[in-house]
């Protein structure tokens, strides 16, 4: 047997941190995750480097933020000199094996990993009814028959609940049918509205031409229906999305079960986590796209089945920053490799083996090529980018003072459903200079490149066109900025 | 919109990308004159032309697969199933063979079979496993042996039946009137495609409707499955009672010469 422990990374797509049983959320029932939970320490302050499915997982394969990958966006294009996990994986004894949905646009998943199983259709971005048990028969026969000599590193990238997304699109031209009504469900078993689904009307103008306006940028047809949903439809609607998360949670049980019984579970360090999360309603907002906890706040758990890892069990981490940009250099260093130099993450094993290691100070998030997030103990700082309205130069934005639209602040403690936006208290002044000057000399570390591919080429341009002329048109905005 | 301007919001999940040759298909493939000898459903993409293929004008021919079901009853009184379900987007090939009992919820017998092979191409090729139940005191155990490797995979409480997933083109039937005419709800365990356990699920009638082929309706019964870590589900009976629409979130199957 390898002295390097075998890896297996497996993720859910569109499944917010919470949604969760092992982290007391009684609506949904997921006793498979809650075994990794169990058997692993969790990472309670986990966020998407960008919450969407290619931007997210592209983080995920190169350890870079995503203006620096050239994937700000589903269809932007990974920077061909970048390396990813699979390539530098071929440096260490682990063979590299995909399963399932890769979306890590402008890399050949074959060109870097040994590939299980990627469907006869090839993923896209849904269809976890089509593809999850498919993938749970490749992994189980994998698990069942691999030589134990042979150390692995195996990601199995799960579509659902992600058919939540097609769930939604269904509505855009009927009525979502009133099951309460029809006897079909109980209102008792429908989960509440959340407490935050009313919203800040002072959100960054990125935002809302994306994601708020009549005719935004994202969805339009699905926001057009739900505006008129009444609470039971949205609550049918979070149950559903629940549904979805039972189902892959039935899979993830069973390539666990084979995991233990194949002998293999001492010596595997299991990595949970998520591209991104749902926000069901939180806000009024729906999918992800933004940069509300629902959409970038992702569960990441390390994990063992068995006792022959440092791996604590049933433990939490409430302290740590982790981003999903710190995935590769945790593989990695499991595998015994170095990352590549200019990877921005960080290996979270001294962490889950309780080592005191220097750590960052606050979490970073992109969304939409031009919106921040920063993640502070307590406070979380949200802002824009104002687009040029003619996109020439496509160097990601940032860190560029003069260029800053509409801030938010969010006190995390008091007000973790980030309805009341700090920004404009006079008391928070001295906090609002502070978040956007660490933005800045952060976003100054960063090695920004130029996005040259023509789909996201032409993205920013008709984007930055959309969001510059709603600036334009509404010179209220403009008073709002703070200086 | 209204619901009356889709077919039926249950299997005519249609967001920004759906084909509109979906109902015309769906109408064509009801009302072919030859039904086939044995139980045999085609299989319609629920939202996205993109599980037919990909690029060009949407696909007039939506099939993504069918389930073919056959199944005998044995001297010994049990039902032999084998089921056949054939997706051309995942690119499985699945085949379950098993057991049950002359019963409404054709209680699964003791040892199954389940092989699939994927056509897609890449390393995985063919999984197969073989499947039991065995009881302990209150519970009823389900293992899964697959290359040789024993899967415990859960238990069940004997106060629930343990139903096959793809046993409701005939449970549903079975349960029809009882589920119409009284209004309850009935309880089961599914063991999804024979290898996972789904908390227990529930059956019960939703509403009958009416579906206009050309010059004529045809009257349907409709119920639905709902449960946790189960996909809702919803199941359309004629006035014979035989399922000729059920469809999931992603899939509708049809019952070719349904109408005929």
């Amino acid at each position: 047997m390898s002295d390097r422990p075998n890896i297996l990374f497996i993720n859910t797509d569109q499944h917010t941190w919470d949604v969760i049983s092992a982290y007391g959320n009684t609506h949904v029932k997921t006793p498979h995750i809650d075994r990794l939970h169990n058997n692993g320490i969790s990472f309670m302050r986990s966020y998407s480097s960008d919450p969407v499915c290619a931007p997210a997982r592209a983080s995920w394969m190169t350890g870079r933020y995503t203006s620096e990958a050239g994937t700000p966006f589903n269809g932007g294009h990974l920077h061909e000199d970048i390396p990813d996990l699979g390539q530098i994986l071929q440096q260490s004894d682990h063979r590299a094996i995909h399963c399932g949905k890769w979306h890590v646009d402008g890399r050949n998943v074959y060109d870097s990993f040994d590939v299980l199983y990627y469907g006869q259709q090839r993923i896209g971005a849904g269809g976890g009814e089509y593809y999850d048990a498919a993938m749970t028969h490749a992994v189980v026969d994998f698990l069942t028959t691999h030589d134990k000599t042979d150390p692995f590193y195996l990601q199995v990238w799960y579509v659902n609940p992600h058919d939540i997304c097609e769930y939604g699109h269904n509505f855009e031209t009927k009525e979502m049918p009133d099951a309460v009504r029809r006897g079909m469900l109980s209102e008792e078993e429908l989960p509440p509205l959340p407490d935050n689904f009313n919203y800040d009307t002072r959100e960054t103008v990125l935002h809302r031409v994306c994601r708020r306006i009549d005719e935004c940028l994202i969805h339009w047809p699905i926001l057009r229906a739900m505006k008129t949903w009444d609470e039971l439809q949205w609550r049918t609607f979070i149950w559903h999305h629940h549904r979805f998360v039972e189902k892959v949670d039935g899979e993830i049980g069973l390539i666990l079960t084979a995991l233990e019984q194949s002998g293999l579970a001492g010596n595997t360090a299991i990595i949970f986590s998520v591209d991104h999360g749902e926000a069901f309603g939180q806000h009024q907002m729906f999918q992800k796209f933004s940069l509300y906890e629902a959409s970038i706040r992702v569960p990441f758990i390390v994990s063992s089945l068995g006792h022959n890892l440092n791996i604590p069990k049933g433990a939490y981490d409430h302290k740590h920053f982790v981003s999903g940009v710190d995935l590769l250099p945790t593989v990695c260093d499991y595998a015994g490799i170095e990352p590549p130099e200019q990877t921005r993450g960080m290996s979270v094993r001294p962490l889950v083996e309780g080592r005191d290691v220097p750590w960052r100070d606050f979490g970073f998030v992109e969304s939409n090529y031009w919106g921040r997030a920063l993640l502070f103990d307590r406070y979380k700082y949200v802002c824009e980018y104002i687009p040029y309205g003619d996109e020439k130069d496509l160097l990601p934005p940032g860190p560029d003072p003069e260029r800053i639209g509409l801030e938010q602040i969010f006190d995390l403690k008091n007000d973790p459903g980030e309805t009341q936006n700090l920004a404009y208290d006079e008391n928070k002044r001295a906090l609002l200079l502070q978040c956007r000057q660490a933005l800045l000399d952060f976003e100054a570390g960063l090695e920004r490149r130029r996005i040259t591919h023509e789909r996201p080429t032409r993205q920013i341009g008709n984007w930055g066109q959309r969001i510059r002329a709603h600036w334009d048109a509404h010179p209220e905005l403009e008073a709002m900025r703070i200086s | 919109m209204k619901l009356s301007d889709h077919i039926h919001w249950t299997f005519q999940y249609d967001g920004r990308s759906q084909t509109p040759y979906f109902g015309k298909q769906l109408i064509e493939i009801l009302s072919q004159t030859a039904p086939s000898p044995e139980k045999k459903y085609t299989v319609l993409p629920n939202y996205w032309k993109g599980y037919k293929g990909r690029g060009g004008e949407a696909p007039r021919d939506l099939t993504i697969g069918e389930v073919i079901i056959n199944r005998k009853r044995e001297p010994s009184k049990n039902w032999h199933y084998a089921i056949r379900f054939l997706n051309t987007t995942s690119g499985e090939n699945l085949h379950l063979d098993y057991y049950c009992a002359d019963d409404d919820l054709r209680t699964l017998r003791d040892t199954w079979r389940v092989t699939a092979t994927n056509g897609a191409g890449d390393k995985y090729r063919q999984f197969t496993c073989e499947g039991h139940i065995t009881s302990q005191e209150d519970q009823q155990r389900v293992t899964l042996v697959v290359n040789n490797t024993t899967l415990p995979i859960g238990h069940i409480d004997n106060t629930h039946p343990i139903t096959c997933n793809w046993t409701l083109f005939d449970v549903i039937p079975n349960l029809a009137h009882q589920l119409k005419s009284s209004g309850e709800q009935i309880s089961l365990a599914i063991l999804e495609d024979l290898e996972k356990i789904r908390e227990p699920a529930r059956i019960g009638y939703m509403e009958d409707s009416a579906l206009p082929l050309g010059d004529r309706t045809l009257k349907l019964s409709g119920f639905f499955v709902y449960g946790a870590g189960t996909l809702p589900s919803y199941w359309w009976l004629d006035q014979q009672k035989q399922v000729i629409i059920a469809s999931t979130t992603f899939q509708t199957f049809v019952l070719p010469g349904g109408v005929a």
